[in-house]
């Protein structure tokens, strides 16, 4: 099948150039995990649903010491995409990889990501409004994330982020895995989730980092806790009838790792830069096996593991007071 | 079983990496990943479309301490399993470069 032929009714029309009639002059600005995303050409109900849907991620412009990712969005016909029920299929964006652009087919949207030089988007758009609008932002903000880090050595993982207070672990695997499941009880456990279903991890100064984002599952977003944890370790997940942590080896460690890379891994231009930032992550970390049933009891093993390889450093010093 | 006069070449459809002498390939098409232990690694690096299978096996097996016609057999089986599922591809034209790797 063509690009674009599942949902657009002439992909021959996609755009060539990030050009068309913007939905308004609202300007909104983001900021996740050290990365600065800029969105303009939105309407007024667009920006006042990213503001409120983003809200904890509202950035001043300008106010990063990185140049923002830019994101300009354009009106589409109604007429340009096919009608869909959303019963009995899994919806996927359809993706076009090419060496400078990326080019996006979707329910009500087209999107574009172009590198020249610097990794900026476009985003069509046939809604203006929520229902159809938010998935139609939330779906393409994600892929731009996912671009967005990987441009500065880190990655956007399918995975369950979960945290002391000092440290975070990184818990990821296939859908069922147990990604939420660990997220719950972590909670449970008074623990704090960073994302049940996708996170982000960059690396600062050496250290690999990872920070609340706004893309959740199950669990739903959490809120109000900006810092920057220090990554204890790399988690494969798998449900079983007794808690139990073993090593990884690299190696296998990184062939899952990629699996769960979304977008990126299945870009054949931009797949090695993701497993040079993977190789990089599990160099610096140990990764590991965790088996673990429906109750706190992995929490001793992720604190045993992390203490004999780096000591904790001293609680990153970022807004929000004590951990 | 593959020819020994075979010449393969990594396809163009993966891309891989290798780590601790391992090779982690990916397989564009559904983000498949697959993971090859060192002497498949080592196999799927020396394919670069111009040796062919025969000149590949006697080469690998100076460093084994086994039975060469086993050894062999065993090599090009295993070839036969890669092009199966589309990580290696014969050279049917001028040697390209294949797939990417590091």
């Amino acid at each position: 099948m063509n690009f674009g032929s599942f949902f657009l009714n002439e992909p021959g029309r996609f755009p060539g150039e990030p050009v068309g009639v913007p939905w308004g002059e609202e300007v909104v600005d983001l900021v996740m995990s050290g990365s600065h995303f800029s969105f303009s050409g939105l309407s007024a109900p667009q920006a006042a649903y990213v503001r409120q849907r983003y809200g904890d991620f509202l950035d001043a412009p300008s106010s990063g010491d990185t140049p923002a990712v830019r994101t300009q969005l354009f009106r589409a016909a109604p007429e340009d995409f096919r009608p869909f029920t959303q019963r009995g299929w899994t919806y996927t964006l359809d993706r076009d990889y090419g060496p400078n652009r990326v080019r996006i087919a979707g329910l009500e949207l087209m999107a574009m990501l172009d590198w020249s030089p610097h990794l900026s988007a476009a985003l069509w758009s046939a809604t203006e409004i929520t229902p159809g609008f938010n998935l139609v932002f939330d779906n393409v903000f994600r892929m731009v994330s996912a671009y967005a880090l990987l441009a500065r050595g880190g990655v956007l993982l399918h995975s369950a982020g979960v945290s002391d207070g000092h440290w975070a672990w990184i818990g990821f695997g296939h859908s069922g895995a147990g990604k939420s499941t660990l997220s719950g009880l972590a909670l449970d456990a008074g623990q704090r989730v960073l994302s049940d279903d996708l996170n982000a991890l960059r690396r600062e100064d050496g250290l690999w980092l990872a920070q609340r984002v706004p893309f959740a599952g199950e669990l739903g977003p959490t809120h109000g806790d900006d810092r920057s944890y220090p990554v204890a370790g790399i988690c494969r997940l798998a449900k079983g009838p007794a808690h139990q942590l073993r090593p990884l080896a690299r190696p296998e460690a990184l062939a899952a790792l990629v699996g769960s890379a979304p977008y990126v891994n299945q870009d054949p231009y931009r797949v090695l830069d993701l497993m040079a930032s993977l190789e990089a992550l599990v160099r610096a970390l140990d990764c590991h096996d965790l088996t673990f049933r429906k109750d706190a009891g992995f929490w001793p093993l992720l604190a045993a593991a992390a203490l004999p390889q780096r000591p904790p450093p001293s609680p990153p010093t970022l807004p929000g007071g004590e951990p | 079983m593959i020819e020994a006069a075979t010449l393969l070449k990594p396809s163009s459809a993966i891309r891989y990496r290798i780590i601790d002498g391992e090779a982690i390939v990916v397989q564009q098409a559904d983000a498949r990943v697959l993971n090859l232990n060192v002497l498949g690694s080592r196999i799927l690096t020396a394919l670069d479309g111009q040796t062919s299978v025969g000149d590949l096996v006697a080469r690998l097996a100076d460093d084994y301490e086994v039975d060469p016609e086993v050894f062999a057999a065993d090599v090009r089986r295993y070839l036969g399993e890669l092009e199966a599922a589309h990580v290696i591809e014969p050279v049917t034209a001028p040697a390209d470069g294949g797939a990417h790797g590091l």
